[in-house]
This record gives C-alpha cells, structure tokens and sequence, in this order.
C-alpha cells in the first residue's frame, strides 16, 4: 500500500468524484502477482478511495512464456507436451484443442474409442478444475474447510490421471489420431466408484459450503454480469450460462463425444458472484453423470490412428480455429500451416483474456476490497492463458 | 435465510474424528503408478546409440555421449545422458526409442543442492523401476513399409519380366518419411552412401538431388537400387519395430525418375595424361574406371566377354534386372570417355604384365569364375550343371527347355535362388535342396518368399550324398537329412547328416549352387611368388594394391563380401588408392 496523495492531481484528472473529495486519501494497491488471493501470477493494480475501488487495472505477463512463439519453433508433435502447460488447473483442453487442429488439418480420423477416452479425460479435467474451484473460491470469503476437503477430493482424480497418463497434473496424453495409450485395467471401474463418492461429496459441500448463510449473504448481488453485458464483454462458459444464457460448445457445436451424450445445460439468472458458483455446483452433477454415461457407452477397439514419423511430419497447408467448452469458458486454437514441420502460427484464444482484463476491471469498479479477490475467483480466471 | 443454513454448516464437524484419507507423508509413501514418467532408466547394451531420443526431445534434456561400450554392427558408442532441468517427462524420447531400451522409471525424487547432479546418466544393466516403457502398438515410429506392387506368381513364372512394379511417387515420399536420420545405414553400406540425406531429398520430391548424392558413393545406383544386398536395411533400426526403411526401393525409384544422368550430374573433368587399365567390367571395374576418370585419367577397360557388365549381366537373371537399367548406368560411364574394349581376355594374348609397362596403373577385377563342386559319387556327368554357368547360357540366349523336367538345385544363396526360378521360368519342376535351416540361408528372404510363390519345393536340411545314373543320364538323387550342431558359440549351426536315414529323388537335372572362388591361374603363371595370395585371393593393401607395384585388385576376387555394392566400394576405393599412388609416385 502507498500513499499517492501527491499524485492525486494527475489522477484526478480523468476521474470523476474524486476532485470534490480531496479530504479522503487516495491509494493505489497492487494486488499480486505474488498473493494468495490471486488467481495464479497475475496482477490487478487498484486505486480506492476508503474502501471503494475506483479504478482496476489488470497487470498481466508475469507468466508469459512466450509458448504461442515457442511452437512456432518446434516440430508438431513437440508441442504436444507443450501446449498443456497454457492452463495449469485445465490442462487438457489444450491437448485436446491442439491434437484436434491438427487433425481437421491432415485430414487423420480419430478412433471410435479414442474420441471417448478423450471425453472422458476432458469431464475428468472439468470436475478436477471445479473442485480447484471451489476450493479457492470459498477461501477467499475466508472459508477454510472447503479448500481442504475439495482439494483432497481433486486428488482422487489426479490418482486416476496418473494411472492412465502417467503424470497428474501435465497428462500429455492426448496426442493427434487419439491418445498415447489405451485405458488401463479396470480403470472405468475405479472412475465409476470414485464418480459415486464425489456425488455424495457434493452433498457434504452443501452442508459446510453452496447452502451456507455466510456465503449466501457474500455472494448475492456480487459483482453482477447481466445479460446485455455479457453479451457484449464476449462472456463465455459458466459465467455466461449464470448471466442466463445456455449457451454450451459441447451442445451447441458439440465434438468427440459429446453428440451420444444427454446433459442438461444449466444456467442461472442473476448474473451474479453466487450464481456463478452455483451454475459450476450444479454443473459439477451434470458432468458426473456424464461421465457414467461415457463409461456406459465406451465403445471397444483402436484408440490410435498413426500420423507419419513425427521427427519428419508435414502438416499440410492451410488455417483451421478450433474449439471446446472448457470450465473457464470458450477455448479456441487457431492453428496455420505452411505445409512444413513446423507451424507456421498458432493463436492461443483462451477465455481468461476476456474474464481476466476487460471484464474484471469493469466488474471491480465500484466493488469493495474486500470482495476482490472473490469476484476474481468467482469468474475463474486463469493468467497463463492470458500469457501465452 | 433459513435458519438451517446457519447451522448447516456444523455438519463439517462431523469428520473431526474420522480417520483421514491422505497419504501421511513420510510415515506412508506414495507408490507412483504403473505408467508413471520419472526419472529415465536405459539399458546400456539394448540401446544402439542411434539417437532418435535426443533428436525428438524439443528440451535438449538429452545429450548423446560417447560411452566404453562394446561397438557390434549397425551401433555406435553413444549413449543418451538426460539433464533433469530441462526435461518435462513427457515420455516422447521413450515412445520413439527403437530398442525400447529407454524408459521413464518410476522414481520421481532426487533432491541436491548441486545442479550438476541433476544431469543424469540413466544408463544401467539390468532392467530396474519400470514406469513408462515402450509399447509397441504406440511406437512414434510407423512400423509397415509402402506397399511394393508386383506381378502375380502365376504370370511372372511365364515369362523374364521384371517382377517388381516400383514405387509410386507419393509412396516413395511417405516412405521416405520413415527415415530416422540416424545414419545407422550409412556405415552399413559398403560404399557409404548418404542415405538419410537421399532419402530427405526424395521425400521434399527433390529427386534429382537426390540421384546427385547417390552417385557421389556409387555410379551404379540404379542396379543397387534394384538388387543390391542391402545391408543398409539390416541395421535399420525402424526394423526393430517392424520393417526397415525400404532403402533399396526409394534408391530405384528415385534412379528411376531420371532419364539421362547426363543432364543432372556434373561430370567435367580436367585431363591428365596418365593411361589407367581396367580388367574386367563388372561393377568393381566399372566403378573404377567412373572415380578414376572423373579425376581426369584416361581410363581403358579389358572385357572378356562382348558386353560390359560382368556378373550383373551374365549371372542375374533379367527378371531381377532389366537390361535396360545395367545399360543405362553404362552408358553414362562411357560418356565420361571411358573407354571399354569387348572381347579382349587379358592373359592369353595380351598379357597383364604388357598392360603394367603401357599403363601407369592397372586395376583387375575378374569376378568369381570358379564354381565349387560337392565332390560326391555320380556327380560328374553332362547333365550336373553349375548354376553360373547355367545363368551364363542362359543370360547370353542359348536356348535351354527344361519343360517337363525335374531339377534340384543344391545351396541356399542367391545364386541358388536365380538357378531355381530361371529353371522354373523354363518350365522344370524345381527342388532346392539346403543342410541348414531355413533361417541360416544366406538367400534374402523376399526372394524365398517369392521362389515358394512361385511353386518351389524347399527341402530344407537336407543333404544329397550320391548321384544314381542309368546309362550315363542322371536318374535320382540319395540324400539325407541333417539335424544342427550348435555347440559352437557364435558361429553359424553345422549340419550333422543323418546317415542311417537315406531317401531317394527322382530327377533329371541337378544344379550345383554351393558357391564360387577367384580363378587366379593366368596371374600365377605370369608373376609366380611374386603376387602373394591367402585363401584363393590376391593380398592387398588398403588401397587395394597387391604385391606387384602398380597392380590393384578389387571386386568379388579380392574381397569377402562378394555382392556389387562391395564390388562398386572397392572400385571406388581403389580409384582413391590409384590417385594416390600416381599422385606419390
Ligand atoms: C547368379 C548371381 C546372382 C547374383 N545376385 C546378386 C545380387 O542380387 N546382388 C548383388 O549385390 N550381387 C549379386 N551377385 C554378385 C555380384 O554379381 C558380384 O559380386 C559382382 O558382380 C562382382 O563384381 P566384380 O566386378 O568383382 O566381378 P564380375 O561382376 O564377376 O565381373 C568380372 C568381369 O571380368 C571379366 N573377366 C574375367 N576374366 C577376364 C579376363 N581375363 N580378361 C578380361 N575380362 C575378364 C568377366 O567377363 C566379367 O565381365 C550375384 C552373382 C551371381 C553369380
Ligand atoms: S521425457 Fe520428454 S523432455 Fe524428458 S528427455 Fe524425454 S523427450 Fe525430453
Ligand atoms: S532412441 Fe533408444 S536406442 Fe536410440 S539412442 Fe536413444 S535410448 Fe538408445
């Protein structure tokens, strides 16, 4: 915290109240990137006057790896243990998002069973990231227990990444024609059980957390996204569905296999701090169940079809953009190709660009300090897409 | 607001005193699972040193170091050694690693304050910690080669057709793209060729570049390309996972695409006055004569018979190599103003030593002229044949029907292979008979697959001990069967024959393919002790100079190998070691 009192006049001279009140002092915060009411390395520059934020600026970069430049540089398969790194609680959207580029562009089929596998890791990824999730967003109201028991939870769900791909977090997993390799045995099992535990989980949530007074009354009113805003900030996702739009990619352009499944698409109406929560709450449900449905249907056979040896791969020519509905929102890859072994241009459209800086530092104008860090939470920002 | 949801939350209490279901670190460990990607693990002596793994990592976390280990054929001594700090653990050096030899193990510790611990030498003995590994089915290396067309047995055992079709060029390309540049191959080659680099030429559709690198090792590529012994494709290591790149393939199609090589191969040449002899214009002397002349010597070749292209011509049969293909590849030779005189055996009138005085230089390479008998009872006879003699009358058009006729043919090389299909392409029933296993033949395998498509009957581990004659014609064959001996190590089985156990075969014809020497007679009777020979073969120094000053040898008389590719290595070789010799002299 700073004192800025000298600053004032040039500061003053865009804003507007401030001029009057020269006997309330006015600061400038930074908030971030090292902090841990911050979503990831990521920053918001705050001037308040009291305890009302006047002006946000997002202070994006401090993760930048230059990782759209970087694959620029690197052969195609190499960028498949690269691209999952662009969404730490999420990875696999990537994986998914990049190995599907490729193929609309080759032309190479995805195996019947690959496709499921695939869907399968995305849900999976979905109810880990929603347990991240919610786990964060609770300790930014100061509620503690959520955090430990969802990340607990979320670790479940790591166990079970690591005995299919072979690392929990970074999966690199899937990879263009279908995945690395086939499922191990009894895995659905395992999944199916685990899927019944966290049904009664959520329940338990409930208790402690979605139905209790504190958060209610922290939430409701929060940092509101009506419809036309949305709608004109390019809100996408679960932010946008609690704004009231159903508006899904997995309904409403839907690939792999999401075609044979049934879900509901679940909205909210009020737009605000506790309907996104809820939205993802009940969201957390629907994709269990889509999972059951997946196992379900799992069909059997390859789960690979070949691309040429990568170390002398050529992507034929030409633009495709891509995309898929991740817990953050829309997440897109627009991927050009020259022909040769390497791309020529990959656009990385992540959904935080849009939540994190235009849409945040209108939402926290107006808002008290206090309620920062939750409104950041609440719209489930994720910095390093914002630096790609 | 309910009240309940004020107190809802005391519901959390309710675990206070249930046991926990984390992991207790350090009192509990946490077992990685099967598939898990640590630290890497690399078997020393399953690993080729062909650096596939270093090439894919995008990291750089691995380096290729050269190691004391044992260097057998189509390996090096290099060994990957992995820094820590770049690596991802993404498991793709394992995925594409040939041998399998690499995995990713399931350690994921390793803590130090000093960093260059941290660059580990993963190389062990003994396969330990297994995590992710190599599996098959997922190999980043696609394991079937392009499809080759080629004609049917049923129509190809009518007529001397070529037999194999050629690739296209989109399956050259794809094919092309198998290539692991590891260079494994280029050591394998007799000659040397650049393959990985050709093969990189043919896939971009640069076939003409590729034809360039070609003929700097090898002016006969085109022949090479259609039946060379490739011993390239032997040490591929894309063969571990499946088939070796089609070396051989993507070397004829891209010779193929070209019509003249004049026109894209640079062969000005600034003359030198001295004269160089060749004798004998099979591969070695023609190879030779193109080295030496492109270094600006004017070259003469010595032929017996009245066309150049020595065994190739007079021992392969034309339904393995079209004419056209050895004429081509010769004529570009004469057109560097090689000269090459026909009909003129050097020995009888002209003699070698003649040929020493007038040249400054004389290279021999008379080929392998002399077959090996099986010396057993009622062998001799009209009607026993050697098969290159056989391929002889064949190859230079005297009419030979074996219609209706029962052939054997003993051996199990490639000589053996040309003696059994041209006698069924002129209508006999064919036997081979070979003393050891199927595995042991020296033959290629494509060529016994093909010879059993056609109909031939392989009476493996056998081995025919008398010859019964009615009235001097060849009635049947006794033979024996054999069982392996394998007591000694590392050595091919011998084949112990089955005495007590003597079966009869009714034939007409028996073809003796059990293999050939040098027949050195003319050399002996002209220098004497002079001209030092061991085993049958004249000795030579690396430059392939014989005892006699000025005289070089080279080919299937003077090395082990005995296939054109060696030949053409030793004429390329040689053309080095004569430049160096006038250069010195
Ligand atoms: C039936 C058969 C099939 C084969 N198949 C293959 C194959 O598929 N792939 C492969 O790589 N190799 C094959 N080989 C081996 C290959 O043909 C030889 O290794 C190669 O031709 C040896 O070349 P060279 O130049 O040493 O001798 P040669 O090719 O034998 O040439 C020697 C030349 O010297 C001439 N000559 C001999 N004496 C004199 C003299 N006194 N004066 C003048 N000229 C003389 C001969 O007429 C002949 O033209 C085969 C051999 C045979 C017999
Ligand atoms: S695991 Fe990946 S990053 Fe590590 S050495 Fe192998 S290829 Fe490189
Ligand atoms: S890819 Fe495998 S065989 Fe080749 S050098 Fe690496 S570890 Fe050895």
């Amino acid at each position: 915290m700073k004192q800025k009192t000298e600053q004032k006049k040039s500061l003053n001279q865009g804003g507007k109240n401030m001029t009057e009140e020269k006997s309330i002092d006015f600061f400038e915060y930074f908030i971030g990137p090292q902090h841990p009411g911050i979503t990831g390395n990521f920053g918001v520059i705050l001037n308040a006057v009291g305890d009302e934020i006047i002006k946000a600026q997002a202070n994006p970069g401090y993760l930048h790896r230059a990782f759209e430049k970087l694959m620029e540089q690197r052969m195609y398969l190499q960028n498949v243990p690269l691209v999952c790194r662009i969404c730490v609680p999420e990875p696999d959207v990537n994986e998914a998002l990049y190995s599907m580029a490729i193929e609309t562009l080759t032309g190479i089929e995805v195996p019947e069973r690959a496709k499921y596998i695939r869907t399968i890791v995305l849900e999976m990824a979905r109810l880990a990231a929603y347990l991240f999730y919610f786990g964060g967003t609770a300790a930014t109201l100061g509620l503690y227990t959520l955090p430990n028991w969802s990340f607990g939870d979320r670790d479940y769900i790591l166990d079970l990444f690591e005995e299919l791909t072979g690392a929990r977090i970074y999966h690199i997993y899937m990879q263009p024609g279908g995945v690395r390799r086939d499922l191990p045995k009894d895995f659905t099992k395992k999944l199916y059980s685990l899927l019944q535990t966290l049904k009664k989980r959520i329940k338990e949530y409930d208790g402690i957390f979605f139905d209790a007074a504190l958060f209610k009354k922290r939430t409701k009113g929060v940092g509101v996204i009506n419809k036309d805003m949305a709608i004109e900030y390019s809100v996408t996702g679960p932010n946008l569905r609690a704004s009231g739009i159903a508006y899904d990619i997995r309904k409403d352009t839907p690939y792999l296999a999401y075609p044979d499944i049934n879900f509901n698409v679940i909205t909210e109406n009020e737009g605000d701090f506790y309907s996104r929560v809820m939205v993802r709450r009940r969201e957390f449900e629907e994709d269990i169940k889509i999972l059951e449905q997946l196992i379900d249907k799992l069909p059997s056979g390859e789960v690979w079809n070949r691309y040429p040896m990568p170390l002398n791969w050529k992507v034929e020519k030409g633009d495709v953009y891509v995309k898929v509905e991740s817990t953050k929102g829309e997440y897109g890859y627009y991927v050009v190709s020259d022909g040769s072994e390497k791309p020529r241009r990959i656009h990385v459209r992540g959904p935080s660009m849009t939540h994190g800086i235009m849409l945040l530092e209108k939402l926290l104008k107006g808002q008290r300090i206090a309620d920062i860090s939750p409104i950041m939470f609440s719209l489930d920002i994720c910095p390093p897409d914002i630096d790609r | 607001m309910a009240w309940n949801d004020i107190l809802k939350p005391l519901s959390g209490w309710k675990f206070l005193f249930k046991k926990p279901h984390t992991i207790r670190y350090p009192k509990e460990d946490k077992i990685p699972s099967e598939r898990y990607r640590g630290i890497h693990t690399n078997m020393i002596d399953k690993c080729i040193g062909c650096g596939s793994c270093e090439k894919i990592c995008m990291n750089q976390a691995i380096t290729m170091k050269e190691m004391d280990v044992e260097v057998k054929e189509g390996t090096t001594n290099l060994r990957p050694v992995v820094d820590h700090g770049r690596c991802c653990y993404c498991g793709l050096c394992v995925d594409i690693c040939p041998t399998g030899s690499l995995w990713l193990s399931r350690d994921y510790r390793h803590l130090s304050e000093d960093i260059d611990t941290f660059i580990i030498d993963p190389n062990v003995k003994e396969k330990e910690r297994e995590g992710w590994q190599k599996a098959p089915e997922f190999s980043l290396i696609p394991p079937e080669r392009g499809k080759m067309e080629e004609i049917p047995p049923e129509k190809r055992v009518k007529s001397f057709m070529e037999v194999f079709v050629g690739y296209t060029e989109p399956i050259a390309k794809e094919e092309a793209q198998r290539c692991l540049g590891c260079g494994l191959c280029v050591d394998a080659c007799a000659t040397h060729m650049h393959i990985p680099d050709y093969l990189k030429a043919i896939r971009e559709g640069n076939n003409e570049e590729a034809v360039r690198i070609m003929f700097k090792n090898n002016p006969l590529s085109e022949i090479c390309g259609t039946v060379c012994t490739h011993f390239c494709e032997n040490v591929c290591p894309v063969g571990i996972i499946g088939e070796p790149v089609a070396i051989q393939w993507e070397k004829e199609f891209a010779t193929r695409t070209i019509e003249d090589y004049k026109k894209i191969i640079d062969t000005t040449i600034k003359e030198k006055k001295e004269r160089v002899a060749v004798v004998g214009a099979g591969p070695a002397g023609l190879s030779f004569a193109f080295y030496l002349r492109l270094k600006g010597y004017k070259i003469d070749v010595f032929e017996k018979y009245e066309k150049p292209g020595g065994m190739m011509l007079l021992g392969i049969p034309s339904y393995r190599l079209p004419r056209k293909v050895i004429e081509k590849e010769i004529k570009f030779i004469t057109s560097t103003g090689v000269k090459i005189h026909t009909g003129t055996q050097i020995g009888k009138k002209k003699t070698f030593k003649e040929l020493l005085k007038k040249y400054s230089a004389v290279f021999v390479a008379t080929g392998n002229t002399k077959p090996y008998t099986m010396g057993i009872p009622g062998e001799e006879g009209k009607d026993t044949l050697q098969a290159i003699s056989f391929l002889y009358d064949v190859n230079t058009g005297k009419k030979i029907d074996l219609k209706g006729k029962k052939v054997l043919v003993v051996g199990g090389g490639n000589v053996a292979m040309d003696a059994i299909r041209t006698s069924r392409r002129l209508g006999a029933d064919v036997y081979l008979s070979y003393r050891r296993r199927e595995v042991d033949m020296p033959a290629d395998e494509l060529e016994r697959k093909e010879a059993k498509e056609e109909g031939i009957e392989f009476m493996i581990q056998t081995l025919p001990i008398e010859v019964i004659r009615e009235k001097g014609k060849i009635k049947a064959v006794k033979y024996v069967p054999t069982d392996m001996d394998f007591s000694e190590k590392g050595k091919r089985p011998k084949p112990v024959p089955r005495m007590n156990d003597v079966r009869t075969l009714e034939v007409d014809i028996i073809i003796e393919a059990i293999g050939q020497g040098p027949d050195l007679t003319y050399l002996e009777q002209e220098f004497g002790e002079s001209l030092k020979i061991e085993k049958g073969k004249p000795v030579v120094d690396k430059n392939l100079m014989c005892s006699i000053k000025g005289l070089f040898f080279g080919g299937d008389m003077a090395n082990k190998q005995n296939d054109i590719v060696s030949a053409v290595a030793d004429g390329r070789r040689a053309a080095e070691g004569v430049h160096n010799y006038l250069q010195n002299k």
